[in-house]
Protein backbone atom coordinates (compact mmCIF):
# COMPACT_ATOMS: atom_id res chain seq x y z
CA UNK A 1 0.00 0.00 0.00
CA UNK A 2 2.68 2.49 1.04
CA UNK A 3 4.10 2.04 -2.79
CA UNK A 4 0.99 2.24 -4.33
CA UNK A 5 0.33 5.84 -3.48
CA UNK A 6 3.80 7.03 -5.02
CA UNK A 7 2.65 5.41 -8.17
CA UNK A 8 -0.82 6.57 -8.10
CA UNK A 9 0.78 10.06 -7.38
CA UNK A 10 2.68 10.33 -10.73
CA UNK A 11 0.21 8.54 -12.94
CA UNK A 12 -2.05 11.82 -11.55
CA UNK A 13 0.38 14.39 -12.16
CA UNK A 14 0.94 12.58 -15.33
CA UNK A 15 -2.76 12.33 -16.19
CA UNK A 16 -3.29 16.49 -14.81
CA UNK A 17 -0.40 17.60 -17.10
CA UNK A 18 -2.35 15.84 -19.77
CA UNK A 19 -5.49 17.22 -19.07
CA UNK A 20 -3.87 20.58 -19.22
CA UNK A 21 -2.26 20.11 -22.72
CA UNK A 22 -5.18 19.40 -23.82
CA UNK A 23 -7.91 22.11 -22.57
CA UNK A 24 -5.10 24.58 -23.36
CA UNK A 25 -3.61 23.60 -26.47
CA UNK A 26 -6.03 21.13 -28.23
CA UNK A 27 -9.21 21.45 -27.80
CA UNK A 28 -10.08 23.94 -30.03
CA UNK A 29 -11.68 27.43 -29.78
CA UNK A 30 -15.11 28.52 -29.09
CA UNK A 31 -16.97 29.83 -32.17
CA UNK A 32 -18.48 32.45 -29.42
CA UNK A 33 -16.47 32.79 -26.49
CA UNK A 34 -13.24 32.35 -27.54
CA UNK A 35 -10.69 30.48 -25.25
CA UNK A 36 -12.56 31.57 -22.36
CA UNK A 37 -14.81 28.82 -22.42
CA UNK A 38 -11.69 26.48 -21.78
CA UNK A 39 -12.79 27.14 -18.09
CA UNK A 40 -15.22 24.65 -18.29
CA UNK A 41 -11.80 21.80 -18.31
CA UNK A 42 -11.66 22.84 -14.75
CA UNK A 43 -15.58 24.15 -13.56
CA UNK A 44 -16.89 21.04 -15.00
CA UNK A 45 -14.97 18.47 -13.35
CA UNK A 46 -14.66 20.20 -10.64
CA UNK A 47 -18.30 20.02 -9.82
CA UNK A 48 -18.90 16.60 -10.75
CA UNK A 49 -16.34 15.29 -8.26
CA UNK A 50 -17.98 17.73 -5.61
CA UNK A 51 -20.52 15.67 -6.66
CA UNK A 52 -19.77 12.36 -6.53
CA UNK A 53 -17.78 12.88 -2.98
CA UNK A 54 -20.92 14.78 -1.35
CA UNK A 55 -22.90 11.54 -2.77
CA UNK A 56 -20.47 9.24 -1.05
CA UNK A 57 -20.70 11.03 1.34
CA UNK A 58 -24.50 11.35 2.12
CA UNK A 59 -24.00 6.86 1.59
CA UNK A 60 -21.51 6.78 4.62
CA UNK A 61 -23.75 9.04 6.27
CA UNK A 62 -26.87 7.07 5.92
CA UNK A 63 -24.26 3.68 7.09
CA UNK A 64 -23.08 5.16 9.96
CA UNK A 65 -26.54 6.15 11.11
CA UNK A 66 -27.54 2.72 10.99
CA UNK A 67 -24.11 0.56 11.99
CA UNK A 68 -22.20 3.06 13.75
CA UNK A 69 -19.30 2.53 11.70
CA UNK A 70 -16.72 4.48 12.45
CA UNK A 71 -14.87 3.96 9.13
CA UNK A 72 -17.66 5.00 7.78
CA UNK A 73 -17.61 8.07 9.50
CA UNK A 74 -14.36 8.69 8.59
CA UNK A 75 -15.41 8.43 4.99
CA UNK A 76 -18.36 10.95 5.46
CA UNK A 77 -15.89 13.07 6.56
CA UNK A 78 -12.89 13.06 4.54
CA UNK A 79 -15.26 12.94 1.55
CA UNK A 80 -17.43 16.26 2.83
CA UNK A 81 -13.76 18.15 3.22
CA UNK A 82 -12.74 17.30 -0.22
CA UNK A 83 -16.02 17.76 -1.53
CA UNK A 84 -16.03 21.30 -0.38
CA UNK A 85 -12.79 21.66 -1.89
CA UNK A 86 -13.36 21.11 -5.41
CA UNK A 87 -16.72 23.24 -4.53
CA UNK A 88 -14.70 26.09 -3.88
CA UNK A 89 -13.15 25.76 -7.00
CA UNK A 90 -16.24 25.51 -8.95
CA UNK A 91 -17.77 28.76 -7.16
CA UNK A 92 -14.23 30.47 -8.10
CA UNK A 93 -13.75 29.74 -11.55
CA UNK A 94 -17.67 30.09 -12.37
CA UNK A 95 -17.45 33.88 -12.02
CA UNK A 96 -14.09 34.43 -13.67
CA UNK A 97 -16.04 32.68 -16.82
CA UNK A 98 -19.32 34.53 -16.34
CA UNK A 99 -17.66 38.33 -16.12
CA UNK A 100 -16.42 38.40 -19.58
CA UNK A 101 -19.18 35.99 -20.74
CA UNK A 102 -21.92 37.58 -18.68
CA UNK A 103 -20.78 40.72 -18.22
CA UNK A 104 -21.33 40.11 -14.50
CA UNK A 105 -19.73 38.26 -11.74
CA UNK A 106 -22.31 36.81 -9.90
CA UNK A 107 -26.68 36.32 -11.27
CA UNK A 108 -28.35 37.06 -7.81
CA UNK A 109 -31.60 34.92 -7.72
CA UNK A 110 -29.97 32.64 -10.61
CA UNK A 111 -31.46 29.05 -8.78
CA UNK A 112 -28.63 27.49 -10.27
CA UNK A 113 -25.74 29.54 -8.42
CA UNK A 114 -27.69 30.11 -5.26
CA UNK A 115 -28.11 26.28 -4.82
CA UNK A 116 -24.73 25.60 -5.15
CA UNK A 117 -23.75 28.06 -2.94
CA UNK A 118 -26.08 26.83 -0.46
CA UNK A 119 -25.39 23.30 -0.63
CA UNK A 120 -21.48 24.65 -0.01
CA UNK A 121 -22.23 26.40 2.59
CA UNK A 122 -24.66 23.07 4.21
CA UNK A 123 -21.27 20.89 3.50
CA UNK A 124 -19.29 23.70 5.07
CA UNK A 125 -21.80 23.78 8.32
CA UNK A 126 -21.00 20.15 7.91
CA UNK A 127 -17.37 20.62 8.51
CA UNK A 128 -17.47 23.43 11.29
CA UNK A 129 -19.99 20.65 13.48
CA UNK A 130 -17.30 18.02 13.24
CA UNK A 131 -14.39 20.51 14.19
CA UNK A 132 -16.04 22.14 16.87
CA UNK A 133 -18.53 20.36 18.66
CA UNK A 134 -17.54 18.47 21.30
CA UNK A 135 -20.60 16.41 21.96
CA UNK A 136 -20.97 13.00 21.90
CA UNK A 137 -23.64 12.94 19.35
CA UNK A 138 -21.47 15.30 17.03
CA UNK A 139 -20.99 12.47 14.74
CA UNK A 140 -24.91 11.50 14.47
CA UNK A 141 -25.99 15.04 14.15
CA UNK A 142 -23.14 15.37 11.69
CA UNK A 143 -24.35 12.55 9.84
CA UNK A 144 -27.92 13.61 10.05
CA UNK A 145 -26.91 17.25 8.68
CA UNK A 146 -25.57 15.34 5.59
CA UNK A 147 -28.72 13.04 4.93
CA UNK A 148 -30.54 16.39 4.33
CA UNK A 149 -27.68 18.59 2.83
CA UNK A 150 -27.80 15.72 0.40
CA UNK A 151 -31.56 16.83 -0.51
CA UNK A 152 -29.80 19.96 -1.98
CA UNK A 153 -27.77 18.10 -4.94
CA UNK A 154 -30.35 17.22 -7.16
CA UNK A 155 -31.96 20.78 -6.42
CA UNK A 156 -28.57 21.82 -8.01
CA UNK A 157 -28.08 19.26 -10.97
CA UNK A 158 -31.72 19.64 -12.27
CA UNK A 159 -32.13 23.39 -11.75
CA UNK A 160 -31.01 23.96 -15.10
CA UNK A 161 -33.38 21.07 -16.65
CA UNK A 162 -36.75 22.72 -14.63
CA UNK A 163 -36.02 26.71 -13.88
CA UNK A 164 -34.57 29.71 -16.06
CA UNK A 165 -31.81 30.26 -15.41
CA UNK A 166 -28.97 31.85 -16.55
CA UNK A 167 -26.12 29.12 -16.32
CA UNK A 168 -25.32 27.28 -19.43
CA UNK A 169 -27.33 24.20 -20.34
CA UNK A 170 -25.67 20.65 -19.11
CA UNK A 171 -22.90 19.56 -20.97
CA UNK A 172 -24.14 15.60 -21.48
CA UNK A 173 -27.45 15.51 -22.96
CA UNK A 174 -28.28 18.94 -23.18
CA UNK A 175 -26.47 20.45 -26.13
CA UNK A 176 -24.57 19.53 -29.24
CA UNK A 177 -20.59 19.60 -28.26
CA UNK A 178 -18.00 19.40 -30.23
CA UNK A 179 -16.77 15.45 -29.84
CA UNK A 180 -12.87 16.98 -28.95
CA UNK A 181 -14.25 19.20 -26.58
CA UNK A 182 -16.34 16.49 -25.24
CA UNK A 183 -12.92 14.45 -25.53
CA UNK A 184 -10.80 16.57 -23.35
CA UNK A 185 -13.49 17.82 -21.05
CA UNK A 186 -13.96 13.75 -20.30
CA UNK A 187 -9.55 13.21 -20.00
CA UNK A 188 -9.90 16.62 -17.41
CA UNK A 189 -12.66 14.99 -15.43
CA UNK A 190 -10.64 11.54 -15.27
CA UNK A 191 -7.35 13.52 -13.90
CA UNK A 192 -9.15 15.46 -11.56
CA UNK A 193 -11.22 11.96 -10.27
CA UNK A 194 -7.19 10.70 -9.46
CA UNK A 195 -6.18 13.84 -8.01
CA UNK A 196 -9.83 13.55 -5.75
CA UNK A 197 -8.73 10.05 -4.98
CA UNK A 198 -5.98 10.24 -4.13
CA UNK A 199 -6.09 13.60 -2.34
CA UNK A 200 -9.18 11.19 0.01
CA UNK A 201 -6.58 8.45 0.37
CA UNK A 202 -4.21 11.01 2.21
CA UNK A 203 -6.64 12.63 4.30
CA UNK A 204 -8.27 9.17 5.27
CA UNK A 205 -4.73 8.26 6.79
CA UNK A 206 -4.48 11.72 8.36
CA UNK A 207 -8.08 11.02 10.19
CA UNK A 208 -6.97 7.48 11.53
CA UNK A 209 -3.73 9.21 12.23
CA UNK A 210 -5.43 12.44 14.70
CA UNK A 211 -8.31 9.42 15.98
CA UNK A 212 -4.82 7.38 17.45
CA UNK A 213 -3.70 10.15 18.84
CA UNK A 214 -6.91 11.42 20.38
CA UNK A 215 -7.02 7.80 21.94
CA UNK A 216 -3.75 7.87 23.23
CA UNK A 217 -4.15 11.39 24.62
CA UNK A 218 -7.40 9.24 26.51
CA UNK A 219 -5.45 6.65 27.43
CA UNK A 220 -2.63 8.75 29.18
CA UNK A 221 -5.06 10.77 31.16
CA UNK A 222 -7.14 7.79 32.04
CA UNK A 223 -3.64 6.01 33.37
CA UNK A 224 -2.40 9.22 35.18
CA UNK A 225 -6.13 9.39 36.81
CA UNK A 226 -5.51 5.11 38.18
CA UNK A 227 -7.85 4.00 35.72
CA UNK A 228 -5.84 0.31 34.36
CA UNK A 229 -8.86 -0.53 32.51
CA UNK A 230 -9.24 -0.53 29.10
CA UNK A 231 -12.51 1.29 27.63
CA UNK A 232 -15.43 -0.54 26.58
CA UNK A 233 -15.85 1.35 23.37
CA UNK A 234 -13.49 3.05 20.88
CA UNK A 235 -13.01 6.70 22.01
CA UNK A 236 -13.99 8.78 19.53
CA UNK A 237 -13.65 12.86 18.90
CA UNK A 238 -16.59 13.35 20.93
CA UNK A 239 -15.83 11.22 23.89
CA UNK A 240 -13.18 13.52 24.72
CA UNK B 1 -7.29 46.77 -20.11
CA UNK B 2 -10.87 46.58 -18.13
CA UNK B 3 -11.00 43.59 -16.28
CA UNK B 4 -13.24 42.04 -18.52
CA UNK B 5 -11.61 42.34 -21.13
CA UNK B 6 -8.54 41.15 -19.68
CA UNK B 7 -10.53 38.05 -18.40
CA UNK B 8 -12.01 37.67 -22.06
CA UNK B 9 -8.50 36.72 -23.25
CA UNK B 10 -6.77 35.57 -20.22
CA UNK B 11 -9.54 33.75 -17.79
CA UNK B 12 -8.56 30.59 -18.46
CA UNK B 13 -4.97 30.53 -17.13
CA UNK B 14 -6.19 33.04 -14.60
CA UNK B 15 -9.02 30.13 -13.36
CA UNK B 16 -6.54 28.01 -13.72
CA UNK B 17 -4.33 29.07 -11.22
CA UNK B 18 -6.92 29.69 -8.63
CA UNK B 19 -7.78 25.89 -8.97
CA UNK B 20 -4.44 25.31 -8.27
CA UNK B 21 -4.16 28.05 -5.41
CA UNK B 22 -7.43 26.65 -3.45
CA UNK B 23 -6.38 23.02 -3.98
CA UNK B 24 -2.38 23.99 -3.10
CA UNK B 25 -3.80 25.36 0.14
CA UNK B 26 -5.34 22.53 0.81
CA UNK B 27 -2.47 20.40 0.54
CA UNK B 28 -0.59 22.58 2.48
CA UNK B 29 -3.41 22.42 5.37
CA UNK B 30 -3.20 18.45 5.34
CA UNK B 31 0.58 18.40 4.86
CA UNK B 32 0.63 20.57 8.43
CA UNK B 33 -1.95 18.76 10.33
CA UNK B 34 -0.36 14.93 9.43
CA UNK B 35 3.40 17.04 10.62
CA UNK B 36 1.40 18.08 13.93
CA UNK B 37 -0.11 14.47 14.28
CA UNK B 38 3.13 12.52 14.12
CA UNK B 39 4.61 14.92 16.42
CA UNK B 40 2.32 14.48 18.52
CA UNK B 41 2.21 10.84 18.47
CA UNK B 42 6.37 10.87 19.04
CA UNK B 43 5.68 13.22 21.94
CA UNK B 44 3.66 10.45 23.64
CA UNK B 45 5.54 7.41 22.47
CA UNK B 46 8.15 9.06 24.52
CA UNK B 47 6.41 9.65 27.76
CA UNK B 48 5.46 6.30 27.98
Amino acid sequence: MKRLFPILSVITAGLLAYALYQALVVAPTDALQGDVYRIIYYHVPSAWTAFLLFLINFVASIVYLFRRSQKADMVALVCAEVGVVFCTVVLVTGPIWARPVWGIWWAPGDIRLTSTLVLWLIYVSYLVLRRFSSSAQTQMLAAALAVFGALDMPLVYFSIWFFRTQHPQPVIGGGSMDPRMLHTLLISWAAFLCFAFLICWARYRLEVLQREVEQAHAMESLVGAGVTAKPSMPLTRGAK
Amino acid sequence: MTTQTFLFHYGQYVAYIATWLIHGFYIGILLHRFSRARRELNELEKGK
